[in-house]
């Protein structure tokens, strides 16, 4: 059989407003899959070192995966890729919605932006027909405004949108891109690299239709799949709760970040868990991403009071970072702050972060409030909160600052705010305090993104579910390594997740398939895979693939700043946890090392440095695909 | 001597406690002396094919841990992501 | 007790696997605009409606039909589009009290249930969609509710 798949790929150049079309043919799917694989070639040979990040050569990259516009469950996912603003460094962001299937309907894989427009620009993809309009009148609106305006010039009702909102515009340093309205493609500010563009919005729709190669083993497969589903208590959760079930279980089990990572339980926490959410009906059913049955979205709202609104959410890290990160167990200003953060653009983890941030900076004596529209800066005080995102979005006053993230806001105030500033490599940490989660905090240094879940993700370390038991035993030869407060088997574990999550990302598919429920695992992917394009691929040589891409994306960082280290904020590397069940543990420096010295032996890189060698590079032919990789090689 | 012990349930585990005060969340417990983690799912009447996660005073534990007056015991699913 | 198509609009979430699925049990590829069943879409506020034949009792798309082309087949118990008849003048689709009828490539389309094993029910994770004999309270609230949720939106 056949590998040779093809990517029909929408090259944009909003300097000179023209596009082009590009196929490419040959082994790209064999060895990256496509998705978020394609999309870090194209970053890595596209662009040299040192672009700016939001000059016209930081190519803007949107890749869907060769499952979307199928029923492959889950199959609703676009990867964007480009540098990063906040980090300087490779970074790729995830989101759903129905954005993914409408451009696999209008027959696109990709879509590639270059260049800055002069004025604010909207793009709109209607099957082949590929257009620039002006976007007076959306700049400067938020996401919601933005698109039921688009909708309305453009006509029809079927069009998905891809958008940023005054985070974007205003290039917030953690400024995200919103797909169907609620669907956050965050981290790492890529909504600023679209608003440095002067692009608003991206339309699509697409009137084809999807063929696969054998729709009924397809069907079939679909129905296996759906069976797992069944008997997963995790898929039922994420069906009936959303990631907000999370929350209970981390405020109980001492690893939810409370009052900026300094203590990690708080009195209340319950109030912003999934039960309480739904039970005082703040929270119902939303919108799932297209062809996923476990529809994990949901919809908030506050009827009344100076909160009321409504929004797509709220997750999981949007309720740690705007509500207990900053001492807040009231779920109305958490809603009313999430809902802010989806018109605005903006990324809920790093904005949680940064105000949690100034508000220990105020506590501490190292900025007075009057310097902060005179808001109470206590933990706890909610309205505050909410106010700071106003400013944030709007780079008002101290918005303007906090709008810098973290790093950089730590270094303008100066003393030793940095070491509560709860960052590494530029990026603020996702709310899992690895103190007690051994395989996070490896997965967490690793991560070329920055200390962050959505790379690997890898629950099993905790052994709740029997299928994170089974995959330990598959790993391990033993589920007694179900154990986050122990060192051992965590490396395989964390590289076994970095890989699936690759090859995820690549198919266009949901981590929270192969990873979290694992109901969808490799041999399933092989069935899928043949099933859909009528190529055979073992699960060796897919798992392969997915480690091609993440081996790539170290190289992209090791040429951007060779002095990149693996690392975590100095916040959890050297404070222990003060109280609670998991009192004095840390991410010590040297567990670090014990973590990364066997991760780095696991995948063949220098000992001591952790750079790929020339070997690992040609093993998994990276070396004579990638033009240019030569260059990092020492 | 009775122990009397704090329960907290969450997401589907909810609907087997008892009817009764408002807020559902949190309560306190008696059961004889010497129960165990075991015991007290039973005596909730959550049953065995229900798939629970425990945590006592925040940490996982065997189910034929005795228990002690004071102790919190949370009984949820096992959720996941972010 | 014959079986139903029972929609219950709280769980919809509007994932469309069940469009697609349908699509593919009649043509072997996915499309929306060949499925018999749509999902009517409000973004904003996070709600789905699931738009298909209901089978209703009514049928005021058979007395509609200038041809006769939506006839009852005696050994499903429910009626169904002759193609060979059916001109897609669009009468049935402008009559139809649940929009779940319509047009395309030259004939109306609407659901035939799978002639027992309906594909989008199969593949409905969140039980919104339920093939089951249910009783006739369960179907009326479901038509209630379906009838106050296409009154509220300004599609038709």
């Amino acid at each position: 059989m056949s590998r040779q798949v093809t990517f029909k790929i929408a090259y944009l150049d909003l300097s000179a407003r023209t596009f082009t079309v590009r196929t490419t043919s040959g082994s790209d799917f064999e060895l990256y899959l496509g998705g978020r694989g394609l999309g870090a070639k194209l970053l890595f040979e596209g662009q040299g070192k040192g672009v700016d990040p939001l000059g016209p050569d930081n190519q803007l990259i949107f890749t869907t995966g060769k499952f979307g516009g199928t029923p492959v469950p889950t199959a609703g996912q676009v990867t964007i890729t480009a540098k990063s603003p906040a980090t300087g460094l490779y970074f790729k962001s995830n989101t759903g919605g129905t954005w993914a299937k409408a451009l696999r309907r209008a027959d696109w894989d990709a879509v590639v932006i270059t260049g800055v427009s002069e004025t604010p620009v909207f793009v709109s993809i209607d099957d082949e027909r590929v257009n620039f309009h002006d976007a007076s009148g959306l700049w400067g609106r938020t996401v919601r405004e933005s698109d039921t305006e688009a909708q309305r010039r453009l006509g029809g009702s079927d069009w998905s949108f891809a958008t940023i909102g005054h985070a974007g515009e205003n290039l917030v340093n953690f400024a995200c891109i919103m797909t169907s309205l609620y669907h956050a493609a965050g981290r790492g500010g890529l909504g600023a690299v679209m608003g440095a563009k002067k692009l608003k919005s991206i339309a699509v729709r697409g009137s084809g239709q999807t063929t696969v190669a054998d729709a009924v083993t397809l069907e079939q497969e679909v129905q296996a799949v759906l069976a797992k589903a069944r008997q997963s208590v995790k898929a039922g959760l994420l069906l009936e709760f959303g990631t907000a079930a999370t929350i209970e279980m981390a405020n109980e089990g001492g690893s939810l970040p409370v009052n900026n990572f300094s203590s990690a339980q708080i009195p209340g926490g319950h109030k912003l868990g999934g039960t309480y959410l739904v039970e005082n009906a703040y929270m119902r059913q939303g919108s799932a991403c297209s062809a996923c049955p476990m529809g994990c979205h949901k919809h908030a709202v506050v009827r009344e009071g100076r909160y009321q609104g409504h929004s797509g959410g709220p997750e999981y890290e949007t309720l740690a970072s705007l509500g207990t990160s900053c001492g807040v167990t009231d779920p109305e200003p958490v809603l009313k702050g999430n809902e802010l953060c989806n018109d605005y653009g903006l990324d809920t983890i790093s904005t949680g972060g940064v105000i949690g941030w100034l508000m220990e900076s105020a506590q501490r004596g190292l900025i007075s409030s009057d310097r902060c529209y005179g808001l109470d800066l206590g933990w706890g005080n909610g309205q505050s909160m909410v106010d700071l995102i106003h400013r944030i979005a709007r780079r008002e006053g101290i918005g303007d600052l906090l709008a810098q993230g973290t790093r950089s806001a730590s270094k303008a105030l100066g003393g030793e705010s940095w070491k509560w500033a709860v960052q590494a490599n530029g990026l603020e940490q996702s709310r899992v305090d690895t103190r007690v989660a051994k395989a996070y905090a490896l997965s967490f240094a690793v991560n070329p993104r920055g200390p962050d879940h959505l790379y690997a993700q890898p629950q099993a370390e905790f052994g709740r579910t029997p299928e994170a038991r089974r995959l330990m035993e598959r790993l391990m030869g033993s589920d007694k390594y179900c154990n986050s407060k122990i060192l051992d088997g965590k490396p395989e574990l964390v590289r076994w997740h970095e890989d699936m999550f690759a090859v995820t990302d690549s198919l266009g598919i949901c981590s929270f398939a192969t990873t979290t429920t694992y109901i969808v695992d490799e041999s399933s992917l092989a069935r899928f895979i043949r099933a859909v394009l009528n190529v055979s691929m073992s699960e060796k040589e897919i798992m392969q693939a997915g480690r091609r891409t993440v081996v790539l994306e170290r190289c992209f960082n090791l040429r951007e700043d060779p002095n990149r280290k693996d690392t975590l904020p100095w916040r959890l590397m050297n404070e222990p946890v003060s109280r609670g069940p998991h009192e004095g543990m840390l991410n010590s420096k040297q567990e670090m090392q014990v973590l990364l010295n066997r991760y780095y032996a696991l995948h063949g890189y220098d000992p001591v440095s952790g750079r790929p060698t020339r070997e690992v590079l040609s093993s998994l032919g990276l070396l004579d695909d990638v033009k240019g990789l030569e260059e990092i090689i020492i | 001597m009775p122990v009397h012990i704090e329960i907290r349930v969450y997401h589907g585990i909810k609907k087997y406690l008892p009817a009764g005060d408002g807020n559902g969340f949190c309560r306190t417990f008696s059961l004889p002396d010497g129960a165990s983690v075991a015991q007290a799912i039973s005596a909730l009447n959550i049953p065995n094919d229900e798939k629970v996660f425990t945590l006592l005073n925040g940490v996982m534990c065997s189910p034929d841990r005795a228990l002690n007056s004071g102790d919190v015991l949370s009984i949820m699913q096992p959720a996941g992501g972010g | 007790m014959s079986k139903t198509l029972l929609i219950d609009l709280k769980k919809c979430t509007g994932c469309e696997l069940c469009v697609d699925h349908c699509s593919s049990s009649k043509t072997g590829f996915y499309s929306q605009e060949h499925s018999r069943i749509r999902i009517l879409r409000d973004e904003m506020k996070g709600v789905f409606v699931p738009l298909v034949c209901v089978q209703c009792q009514e049928h005021p798309c058979v007395d509609v039909c200038p041809v006769e082309a939506i006839k009852y087949e005696h050994d499903l118990a429910l009626f169904t589009v002759d193609k060979d008849l059916c001109t897609a003048c669009g009468d049935c689709v402008e009559v139809c009290p649940y929009e779940g009828i319509f047009l395309n490539a030259g004939t109306a389309l609407k659901c035939d249930l799978c002639r027992g094993d309906p594909a989008c029910a199969r593949v409905c994770y969140p039980e919104a969609l339920q093939y089951l004999e249910a009783d006739e309270s369960q179907v009326v609230a479901a038509l209630e509710e379906k009838t106050r949720e296409l009154n509220r939106n300004v599609r038709k």
